[in-house]
């Protein structure tokens, strides 16, 4: 155990080092019950390069299954995982503060067990779901920056953000639904959107993609690099991303696999149709397949 | 790409007979590294790696191990090369136990250590008010302006370390820059 060996090294070099604070072992520590890395298809990131890349989940006592690193920034590779271990949670089983099933490890016995699951990694596309909980990468979307897909357009890019959101609703990678206003930036050029007092027509659109879906991750990639080349002018709440585990829905948690394709159809084509320079047509204009 | 090599680790021991009023035993790990592109041309012409020792971690037992493992994620991915080959963050750790395993006693410790922050102006310790024993020297150095904050003899080791500990604790103040290293034999 850590502590013996910590002690043995004091003794044996002269120094009395008692720095096991005795009272960590009665301070509250976060009990980790499980973790799992799931492999991504290869399709997840446009440069693949051959190696795989990981979703890593943790599940601590009293808490739902998470994340660990909940930003879609890019999927991480297996080191990369390991290094946010190891600053995040393996720094904290030093003293006590994370355990395993009540059981306080050295970092290294920690490290290991990560290394463990990175290699025994399973294909995300065969997730369980387990009470209908499964991860998902949430998107909070200001309809407004659909005007300006364009901005985040590059010639080369298989998708601009009307025609992924086009294809993520006929592939059924995720629902779109209605969500409540952002904050919005005032920058608009005509505001028609925003103080439209067509009730029908939302502010802002909830984007949840079933990232077991084997199109899930290539599709949140896309969809969270062509909203952050969405210019703050534009909007300066152009996106709100995360990776969750949850059920696919809305917030409240209710399931919205009841959402007819129609409707989610109908919802985006009524967002397109108002976005100020775009035309409802360009929505549903032929859909590219992913790279 | 670049990366930082690690030559070599000594562990130094301070206890409270060369700190008065000192709790805990603190450890310091001074280790001997450069960058693996910058070399220097020596007297005798001969251009090798530079390097110099600092402090690589500092703080009690557990802070130390924190703090290894916390830099031990950058062996992971390469950007520091203990003895110029790549390892991984559980090899690393053992290597910083083991420099703990062999500190050196605390009068040998001595004649090489020296304790002195460099703080940023609005860091905490410098924004309460003063403490006594301690000397608060603005200086500047490439732009940054940072205030030292030195102990005036190893009497006041003890409050040196009681008012730096939570930030020890938290990981925000980089260990190099809370004392120096000095007279350790160069590889």
């Amino acid at each position: 155990m850590h502590n013996v060996s910590i002690n043995e090294s004091a003794a044996q070099r002269g120094c009395e080092l008692s720095t096991r604070q005795p009272e960590a072992a009665h301070r509250a520590f976060i009990d980790e019950q499980a973790i799992a890395v799931l492999r991504l298809p290869l399709n997840a990131s446009p440069q693949p390069h051959g190696i795989p890349r990981y979703l890593a989940l943790a599940r601590d006592a009293g808490r739902p299954w998470r994340c660990l690193m909940p930003q879609i920034f890019d999927w991480p590779y297996g080191s990369e995982i390991i290094q946010t271990v190891c600053v995040h949670r393996a720094v904290l089983t030093v003293d006590g503060r994370l355990r395993l099933a009540r059981r306080q490890v050295t970092p290294e016995t920690y490290l290991r067990r990560w290394r463990r699951a990175i290699e025994t990694a399973g294909d995300i596309t065969l997730w369980r779901t387990l009470n209908g909980v499964k991860p998902i990468a949430r998107f909070k979307l200001d309809t407004c920056v659909l005007s300006s897909a364009e901005l985040g357009h590059w010639r080369q890019d298989p998708y601009d953000l009307p025609s992924l959101l086009n294809a993520i609703v006929a592939n059924d990678t995720g629902v779109l639904i209605p969500g409540e206003a952002l904050g919005h930036s005032g920058n608009v050029d005509d505001g028609s959107l925003l103080e439209s007092s067509d009730r029908s027509v939302p502010t802002a659109l909830h984007l949840a993609i079933d990232l077991t879906h084997p199109d899930g991750a290539c599709h949140a990639w896309w969809t969270q690099l062509l909203l952050e080349r969405v210019p703050q002018a534009i909007s300066t709440c152009a996106m709100a991303s995360t990776i969750e585990m949850s059920r696919l829905g809305g917030e409240s948690g209710e399931d919205l696999y009841a959402t007819t394709r129609a409707a989610q159809r109908a919802l985006l084509q009524r967002a397109l149709g108002h976005a100020p320079g775009h035309q409802a047509a360009s929505g549903s204009a032929a859909m590219p397949t992913a790279a | 790409m670049s990366y930082r090599i690690e030559y070599q680790w000594v562990g130094l021991c301070i206890t409270s007979d060369v700190a008065p009023g000192l709790g805990a035993p603190r450890l310091v790990i001074a280790i001997e590294g450069g960058d693996n592109n910058l070399t220097i041309v020596d007297h005798r012409g001969v251009e090798r790696r530079q390097r110099s020792w600092d402090i690589g971690m500092i703080g009690t037992e557990v802070q130390v191990l924190r703090q290894a493992t916390r830099f031990g994620s950058y062996c992971e991915t390469g950007d520091i090369h203990p003895g110029g080959k790549r390892c991984t963050p559980e090899a690393y750790i053992r290597r910083i136990r083991r420099a703990m395993d062999h500190a050196l006693d605390s009068q040998a410790s001595l004649a090489y250590l020296g304790l002195g922050a460099e703080l940023p102006v609005d860091h905490p310790v410098v924004t309460a008010p003063p403490l006594e024993g301690f000397t608060y020297y603005p200086n500047a150095y490439l732009g940054r302006h940072f205030v030292k904050f030195l102990p005036m003899g190893r009497e006041r080791w003890a409050a040196y370390f009681d008012a730096l500990d939570p930030y020890i604790d938290d990981l925000t103040l980089p260990p190099y820059r809370l004392g120096q290293i000095w007279g350790l034999p160069s590889s």
